[in-house]
């Protein structure tokens, strides 16, 4: 049998897969063959590729983000204020630059092509000009986490093979499609940004968001129904809010060792 | 024959051309609409095949508050965006005044009911609380159902009625969500053009749209489709009426050879 692990999209939740990668392990002595990701989860994603006989790598990504903590602070600051992503939004192709994104990921990736992996690993971003979901399995593992942790709004999208590539999850979020594709018999998906149903809003724009979470919601279902085992993780907090990723962890390690038997 | 049809203005009058020419051939149809073609199915459920001269009359009236919805400038004005974000993300859900809108439908429609319709046409929304799709209850007021089916983003906000926050499905999966696999979907958006996003905001819109096409194109792959041939440059002209009935034409014969 040849076991995938599909990881979503979800931003700083994306720390949920490393605690969620350690509980499987543990518990099922599992072997992975292929893994896939979006956003998020492309980033975990690929750190596991590279190294899968290392189930825990918190420390890794903690060293990651402490190191480049004031960079993770103007991010947030500059994506949550309003009179600065208004002006961006209509002057630019994006609130922020990527070249944060960049950096951080060059620190874990250096020149690793995906020929390194040691598994067959796979990402999907998304292509604003053909409106087509795009997998990436070859060439710089850089420039494909980045296209695809690429959130459009937030970033101007990449340009990358005659493309303009945004954040996979725009779409669709767990990729298990890709997981077959790459020859996945038994597919574990892991769903970190479950749109939870509300009726109050903020605002318009959170009206907005609200709705196009629920057309994602119904795009990823189609992925994930096609899963063999699907598990979810739930927090309330904004993609951005890196200096919560210790507590997100400590949830996602209560919640795994709850729900996986 | 079961027909569905959804989506927003921009296909209304293509759809219109395509229904006409398949009611001038069968008049015996099951239609269910959602979004804009909530207009075309009230229209035809009251006039029969004669429903787009009352659906153009009706759109055409000096103070609908439907036009801005219809004439939207939100892709090519920058300054229509620019109020469009300060309004949403400053203060209301809405571009425009739901209870204006509200008391026009009123007063149009009054107390008609969906089973006072001469012809069968069933209305379907999505419950943006529950997240599920469903058909109305055909003891609902038109006036209600318009309303609901036209809580078009970001220019009406959602409905409220019987406990339910309602839009229409047609804004998440551009058509009906429930389709049958034996039916015909009827959808000039479906086939629409792409736009080239210019700002983060168009980008965003783009994106907000390729998910409700994406989910089309995921809820319809086995049914079949009656979309353009390619974009027209005004859906909106009368063009596009004849447009539809001979792409529609063409589909039928070709139907008929099979």
């Amino acid at each position: 049998m040849i076991n995938a692990l599909a990881l979503g999209s979800g931003g700083v939740k994306g720390i949920a897969h490393i605690a969620f990668i350690s509980e499987i392990v543990r518990k099922r002595n599992i072997k992975f063959d292929i893994v896939t990701g979006c956003s998020a989860g492309s980033v975990v994603g690929g750190v596991y590729a590279l190294n899968p006989s290392k189930n825990e790598f918190l420390k890794d990504f903690e060293a990651i983000i402490k190191k480049n903590s004031l960079k993770f602070i103007d991010l947030s600051n500059a994506l949550s204020s309003k009179v600065n992503s208004f002006k961006r939004l209509l002057y630019s192709r994006g609130i922020a630059q990527n070249d944060l994104v960049y950096d951080i990921l060059k620190q874990i990736y250096g020149k690793k092509r995906f020929s390194d992996c040691k598994i067959k690993f796979g990402v999907v971003a998304f292509d604003i000009n053909s409106e087509r979901l795009v997998e990436i399995t070859e060439g710089y593992l850089i420039d494909a986490i980045m296209a695809s942790s690429n959130v459009p709004g937030a970033f101007p999208p990449m340009r990358l093979g005659g493309m303009d590539l945004v954040d996979g999850g725009a779409i669709s979020e767990v990729p298990v499609f890709l997981a077959k594709k790459l020859g996945g018999e038994y597919i574990i998906a892991n769903d970190i940004n479950p749109v939870i149903l509300k009726d109050t809003f903020s605002d318009g724009m959170d009206y907005m968001n609200y709705i196009d979470s629920l057309k994602t919601a119904l795009i990823t279902k189609n992925e994930l129904d096609t899963a063999n085992e699907v598990y979810s993780f739930y927090d309330k907090v904004e993609w951005y809010d890196f200096d919560k990723y210790f507590e997100i962890y400590r949830k996602a390690k209560r919640v795994y060792s709850r729900d996986i038997t | 024959m079961k027909i569905f049809m959804g989506g927003l203005f921009e296909g209304i009058v293509w759809d219109s051309g395509a229904l006409s020419n398949i009611l001038m051939q069968d008049n015996n149809i099951e239609l269910t609409v959602s979004g804009a073609s909530s207009l075309i199915g009230f229209f035809y459920g009251m006039h029969g095949k004669n429903f787009y001269k009352y659906l153009k009359e009706f759109i055409e009236e000096k103070d609908n508050p439907i036009k801005p919805l219809i004439n939207s400038d939100l892709f090519s004005s920058r300054y229509q965006q620019a109020i469009t974000l300060l309004k949403l993300g400053t203060s209301g859900l809405e571009l425009k005044n739901q209870t204006t809108f509200s008391k026009y439908l009123d007063s149009h429609f009054g107390t008609l009911t969906i089973e006072k319709l001469k012809h069968r046409v069933d209305f379907e929304v999505f419950d943006i609380k529950t997240g599920k799709f469903f058909l109305l209850d055909r003891k609902i007021r038109i006036s209600q159902v318009l309303l609901s089916e036209l809580s078009i983003l970001p220019y009406y906000r959602y409905t409220e009625l019987s406990d339910m926050f309602l839009i229409p499905s047609s804004y998440i999966c551009l058509s009906p969500y429930n389709l049958s696999p034996d039916g015909l979907i009827i959808s000039y958006e479906a086939g629409g053009s792409v736009f080239k996003a210019m700002n983060a905001a168009e980008i965003l819109l783009k994106i907000s749209y390729a998910r409700t096409r994406e989910l089309f194109r995921i809820i319809s792959k086995d049914i079949e489709l009656i979309t353009c041939e390619s974009p027209l440059e005004d859906p909106l002209d009368s063009v596009a009426f004849y447009d539809g009935m001979k792409t529609c034409q063409k589909y039928m014969e070709g139907k008929l050879e099979l």
